[in-house]
């Protein structure tokens, strides 16, 4: 059994596994109950001036078949005075000491606001605060949330409000509606934040009724943008975490969070660069029990690997993680069909008859006159789309060909090129 | 035409060139590929790759006669 236990900036915990700031963490009573099934941590719902809520708030996304790919909501921070999240949070630390508690934090940008709520909030033994710059939806229309996250002075300027008084480790949540998520991780560097955590949540519009032409999610035949989280958007929360994992001017930890759903997931983000990750979607998709396989899984996968500790996953993959002008022109892969295994069903052929290089020729076998398909390596440019699509299993992969020529990337062609116009 | 047929027939060119110690003299890149002017002696002769494996192939050529020249 490895040793899932993190140090999250001065944060420790039994796992790796948060729930992020989110209707999962809205009570003592739930997190209590997430602790119960395993829980490492829980970001709670984000504290405040309590707001109003409309109904409704939710929408997913299904896509062929698979509930809930996306999820999108228009629920705001807690609408709960502060006094009674304190005694719930107060309680439940006294309850679960070795348990993370992290207080989510959104007030005005003024620095009488966030000193007073730090203050108030860290009485209560919470273990770190996060400050929720993130929240696309409602509150940014009232200049919180994602409003003041996408300008990186006043990321940098509320963090600094923050750490004015707290004692206890604050990370700073950024949101992805922003061109470069590592300009503003940097400024919550330069506001002394001990950590970052991302992805919030993307603005979006879950869909729109065909029959009523209401927007989906409405309220009373109004719509308004909401945030996308869920399965959909682990790509582009994956990214941002590699992103500024591999920044060096972003030198903190970081704590992942963007449609993470099962162990694998949550060992992607690792290795990319995170030392915890946040889960929302899943467990209000599935309830809290799923941290029960993602541990089992976690701890089976670490084994497996020989590691002793799941902090000795963090960050592996980042060296491997680059800009494009530095992967190798030369290098190359092509498709192999295993005609064993194919169904033919073509869909390889058409793919790549259609919207790539033309080389899946199909042919009859001459002995069995069964229908096969072939690869014309030579004009294969290892795209991969055909494995994509192919819904077999084992029928096609795509394998390395020995290089002919020496490695060269793009950047070191542009230089070669530069030097030889210079000489001449 | 398969585009390799035309790839393998840029690389040819060129490499029939370079075996007749002709030198790479200068590279434009434009829209429509590399131009290549390649010297030997007194004979000068220009050559357009188009596909972007010769281009690629281009460049290591060019870092071999670069290397060669130090």
């Amino acid at each position: 059994m490895a040793d899932l236990r993190i140090n999250l900036a001065g944060i420790e915990s039994p796992n790796p596994f948060w729930l992020a700031s989110a209707p999962p963490t809205n009570s003592g009573y739930q997190v209590q109950r997430a602790f119960e099934a395993g829980w490492g941590g829980a970001v709670w719902k984000t504290l405040g001036d309590p707001i109003l809520n409309v109904s409704s708030r939710f929408a997913a996304v299904s896509f062929n078949g698979q509930q809930v790919a996306g999820f999108n909501n228009i629920e705001l921070i807690t609408d709960r005075p502060l006094e009674v999240n304190l005694k719930e949070i107060y309680e439940t630390k006294k309850k679960f000491p070795n348990h993370a508690i992290i207080a989510s934090l959104m007030v005005e940008p003024k620095q009488e606001k966030w000193h007073e709520i730090v203050k108030r909030v860290e009485d209560v033994g919470v273990d770190g605060f996060e400050l929720n710059f993130g929240c696309p939806h409602g509150m940014a229309e009232r200049g919180m949330g994602s409003a003041s996250g996408q300008v990186p002075a006043l990321v940098e300027k509320q963090t600094a409000w923050a750490k004015e008084v707290a004692t206890k480790p604050v990370i700073v949540k950024l949101t992805p509606n922003i061109t470069d998520i590592t300009v503003t991780a940097e400024a919550a560097v330069q506001g002394c934040a001990d950590a970052i955590s991302m992805i919030n949540t993307i603005n979006s519009l879950a869909g729109v009724d065909l029959n009523t032409w209401n927007t989906i999610p409405h309220v009373a035949g109004k719509g308004a943008h909401g945030g996308y989280c869920g399965p959909a958007v682990k790509p582009i929360a994956l990214n941002m975490v590699g992103e500024c994992a591999r920044n060096k001017h972003i030198n903190v930890p970081i704590s992942g969070i963007g449609g993470i759903s099962s162990w694998q997931d949550a060992a992607e983000f690792l290795l990319m660069g995170a030392t915890g990750v946040q889960v929302c979607t899943a467990a209000m998709h599935h309830g809290f029990s799923i941290v029960e396989d993602m541990i089992d899984g976690l701890n089976n996968y670490l084994d497996e690997k020989g590691l002793k500790s799941v902090m000795d996953l963090v960050g592996r993959t980042v060296p491997k993680y680059s800009d494009w002008g530095n992967l190798d022109l030369n290098y190359k892969i092509v498709a192999d069909i295993n005609n064993e295994v194919c169904i033919n069903c073509n869909k390889c052929h058409i793919a790549c008859e259609d919207t790539s290089h033309q080389c899946i020729e199909r042919y009859t076998d001459h002995d069995t006159g069964k229908p096969m398909l072939k690869v014309r390596e030579e004009d294969c440019v290892g795209c991969n789309l055909c494995s994509i699509v192919c819904p077999v299993d084992g029928a096609i992969t795509m394998k390395e060909l020995p290089q002919t020529l020496p490695s060269m990337t793009w950047n070191e062609r542009q230089a070669l090129h530069h030097a030889f116009a210079k000489n001449k | 035409m398969s585009e390799f047929v035309q790839v393998a027939a840029e690389i040819a060119q060129l490499d029939e060139l370079l075996d007749k110690e002709y030198k790479i003299e200068s590279i434009i890149e434009n829209l429509d590929g590399s131009q290549v002017i390649l010297k030997y002696d007194n004979h000068q002769t220009e050559l357009n790759i188009t596909t972007a494996d010769a281009r690629k192939y281009l460049s290591v050529k060019l870092k071999e006669q670069m290397e060669h020249n130090l």
